[in-house]
């Protein structure tokens, strides 16, 4: 190949080259927004995103607790309670004294509901 | 002092120091309970003292005995608990006082059965135990029912918090007699600022 036609190459080469180039160039900005526009569906996807520069309100309530303890008291039995005297000693009374024991029987229910609200205003 | 030897003394004092504070809580928690206890009990030996027989009417006047039963309800902290549940705890007193002057003085027809007087929180009946009034083998008290209820919010709105808890207890005391005593007590409390605020 003659010197003239190597140097004719060169340049076509070059000019392709810089079309090329200049294309893509261009055409960035395109290509930044498409996959701005990928992390922007794939945030989107999970839903309200939580700022603290904006407005938000989480509440946790008890919203009712309810206790009731029931006790009932009794006296079971007297205090002490003597035999009395046996066939040998007839002469010994018996009887009971006063006192007695005390049986408590203890009874507890408890309800409760409790709940938990949070509202974010997100960054748009 | 190595980071490892510091990274080490700070992980054991987050573990034993959260048990020290439980300990200390469960202290705390302890003596106000016995304090709350013996104060009742010298409370009641006072009002024994004071509530001589024969001063406010003429059935008791040759009694020479007075019974005093106090109940009352005290709030003690506990951490085991839920926010703004705050239950009371239970306090109870008993004392009787016999007047020794009336021991010899006291004439044949008249009663040796004390005065008894039940008290719950700020709620009070006497009874006159004459005979037949409480009946034979039956405690003085019957039955003690109660009953809590609570509420509470902790809210978080931007940059500033708003709390309330609120409990009210309300007791109800059979006696054997056929009497009841009640009393409700009310507990409401709110984060201002920076500080919690309760009125009862």
């Amino acid at each position: 190949m003659s010197a003239g036609t190597r140097g004719q190459s060169t340049v076509e080469m070059a000019v392709m080259l810089g079309a090329v180039v200049a294309a893509l160039v261009a055409t960035h900005v395109y290509v930044r927004r498409a996959y701005q526009g990928y992390l922007y569906a794939n945030a989107s996807a999970h839903g309200q995103q939580f700022d603290p520069t904006r407005p938000y309100v989480m509440t946790q309530s008890m919203n009712k607790f309810t206790q009731r303890q029931t006790v009932d008291i009794e006296k079971v039995g007297p205090g002490v309670s003597l035999p009395g005297g046996s066939e040998g000693l007839p002469s010994v009374p018996g009887g009971e004294l006063a006192g007695g024991a005390i049986k408590t029987t203890i009874h507890v229910e408890t309800d409760w509901d409790v709940s938990r609200e949070a509202s974010y205003d997100a960054r748009h | 002092m190595t980071r490892a030897i510091k990274g080490q003394a700070l992980v054991e004092f987050a573990i034993m120091g959260s048990l020290a504070l439980l300990a200390l809580a469960f202290m705390i928690q302890i003596g106000l309970r016995q304090n709350y206890q013996q104060e009742i009990q010298q409370q009641t030996f006072r009002q024994a003292l004071s509530a001589k027989p024969g001063v406010e009417s003429d059935d008791d006047f040759e009694r020479q005995a007075i019974q005093v039963q106090h109940f009352r309800d005290r709030q003690i902290p506990n951490p085991s608990q839920g926010f703004a549940v705050m239950s009371r705890t239970p306090t109870q007193g008993s004392a009787a006082v016999t007047w020794g002057d009336k021991l010899t003085y006291l004439s044949d027809d008249s009663d040796s059965r004390p005065k008894i007087i039940v008290r719950l929180n700020n709620s009070q009946t006497d009874i006159i135990s004459d005979e037949g009034v409480i009946p034979e083998g039956q405690p003085l008290i019957k039955r003690i029912d109660k009953t809590l209820n609570s509420q509470g919010k902790i809210s978080q709105i931007s940059n500033t918090s708003s709390s309330t808890a609120t409990s009210t207890e309300q007791t109800t005391m059979t006696l054997s007699t056929g009497g009841t005593l009640s009393s409700s007590l009310t507990s409401d409390c709110q984060f201002q600022g920076d500080v919690w605020r309760c009125g009862q």
